[in-house]
């Protein structure tokens, strides 16, 4: 059964559930998907009555809004044994219920946060400078979260012109390759940030607690087939606006002192040896074609875009212009990538499943260069 | 805290949570605090929070929406006339209970 038949089978008045549904939104990142995690939990009970039904969840709503006010960690919220506490709680308002063992566990995983019970040693508090802290608090202000989306994407720019340009030149290799090392000398040290902030957080090496919705809220099937939606979406939305960049390059950007810049995916390649082009297209494939997609998806969508979620819409809004933006080495796309990428962020943030844009980016990028590579392979490309 | 203690401590909140409130009303947050003074330093918040909604259910307390300087109006709960009897009835299972174990013991202790 679906979960939203589930709901409307066991709570009874849709205005008060929407409005409970409303407050859990609103809470702090930990917060409110220790609700979310809840609320899943107590659908598996019966009900007394429709009354109970949804006066259960805002009572549910009530704890944790207080709990967020004051500060008060999860575990000092539903205790060492969370379990009992939800069988004490859905006691007051339902005859019982049969929870699986499975989600049993996935409960008990998410009430368990692994930034909290570290985070409960005093010494791992104080260690943790004010830097951390800002990056790790559950909100990021406006400037700072524009700064966080940006500032990669010059680096990126710089290191391509003052490294990687003049070294894929001397080996007279395409550009195409110094633009993946210049991604890979920002992306690489930037995923190694998330991991150092991980391991603030959790004492150990893990990004939970600072990449955001990773707890697979959706079915596989349904998270599969949204991701198929999604990849067929963005490709053929960004082949059909190819006219749109060339009209936006020959109009704004023709003055780009990069080379092979604007025009289609393969005029960069143009002038080089077969070997060399295969070369850099197997080089490049495991790089452009999977981790700095992946790792772009952490940082932008699970690190940045829920701490600007009290922007409620406006956070996939901006973060899919900031992103969009942060491809400063080919400004000319800004404006289709808005419209192909805001798709995937905009599903992320409302259900909070970060599997669906990793799915998009990783699968069509690793699409579109194995089908470029295995062109070159097959000579279809000279 | 070990599992039995756990166990007992089950068996005696709720008239713990009627006793503390007998001495004067309170809001979740002030049992969850007292109860940690008083040595229950395990004690889940929403443990509390459940119980006093259990409590009010059942007509032991009253309570009053009180405005709060920070968020949300807060429930401050009173013990109800109900509570009160219920309470009485708590303390003498109490020291029935109590008298029970202390003579288990000393007759424990002679042999």
């Amino acid at each position: 059964m679906s979960l939203t038949k589930l709901i409307s089978a066991v709570v009874g008045d849709k205005r008060r559930w929407c409005a409970y549904r409303a407050r859990a939104e609103k809470l702090p990142e930990k917060y409110r998907s220790a609700v979310a995690a809840i609320e899943r939990y107590l659908l598996y009970f019966v009900p007394v009555d429709d009354d109970r039904a949804v006066a259960m969840f805002e009572d549910l709503a009530d704890l944790f809004e207080r709990g967020a006010l004051e500060g008060t960690s999860i575990r000092d919220i539903v205790g060492s044994e969370p379990i009992e506490f939800l069988e004490l709680f859905a006691r007051n308002y339902t005859k019982g219920g049969f929870v699986p063992d499975d989600e049993r566990a996935r409960v008990l995983r998410a009430l368990t946060p692994e930034d909290e019970s570290a985070s409960s040693l005093p010494k791992k508090a104080l260690r943790r400078n004010r830097w951390v802290e800002y990056l790790i608090a559950d909100r990021h202000s406006l400037p700072l979260s524009i700064a966080l989306h940006l500032v990669p994407g010059a680096l990126v720019v710089a290191a391509y012109a003052l490294l990687a340009e003049p070294f894929v030149k001397a080996i007279r290799y395409p550009a195409f390759l110094a633009w993946a090392s210049a991604l890979v000398l920002v992306l690489a040290p930037l995923q190694v940030c998330l991991l150092r902030l991980g391991h603030a957080v959790n004492g150990r090496l893990s990004i939970r607690g600072v990449v955001h919705y990773l707890d697979r809220p959706l079915s596989r099937g349904k998270a599969l087939a949204t991701i198929a939606g999604l990849i067929v979406w963005m490709t053929t939305v960004s082949l059909a606006l190819t006219p749109l960049d060339n009209l936006v390059f020959t109009k704004l950007f023709s003055w780009l002192p990069f080379e092979g810049v604007g025009g289609s995916a393969t005029t960069y390649l143009n002038g080089y040896s077969h070997s060399t082009l295969l070369i850099t297209m197997l080089v490049c494939l495991p790089l452009t074609g999977f981790s700095l997609p992946l790792i772009e998806e952490l940082y932008f969508r699970g690190f940045l875009l829920p701490r600007i979620s009290h922007l409620r819409w406006g956070a996939p809004v901006l973060n899919t212009v900031l992103f969009s933006v942060y491809h400063f080495w080919a400004p000319w796309t800004v404006l289709s990538k808005i419209v192909f990428l805001f798709p995937a962020v905009w599903l992320v943030w409302r259900r909070h499943d970060i599997r669906l844009s990793i799915g998009m980016h990783v699968g069509t990028a690793l699409l579109m260069s194995g089908a470029g590579t295995i062109a070159l392979i097959l000579g279809v490309i000279p | 805290m070990n599992r039995q203690f756990t166990e007992m401590l089950k068996g005696v909140l709720e008239g713990v949570v009627l006793a503390l409130l007998s001495v004067q009303p309170a809001y979740g947050y002030e049992i969850t605090s007292s109860l940690r003074e008083l040595g229950f330093a395990d004690i889940a918040e929403g443990t509390v929070y459940a119980l006093l909604i259990r409590i009010e259910q059942r007509g032991l307390a009253d309570v009053e929406t009180v405005p709060s300087d920070k968020g949300p109006p807060r429930k401050v709960y009173s013990l109800s006339q109900e509570g009160r009897a219920h309470l009485e009835e708590f303390w003498r299972m109490w020291s029935f209970l109590s008298t029970r174990l202390s003579e288990l013991r000393l007759k424990e202790k002679q042999t």
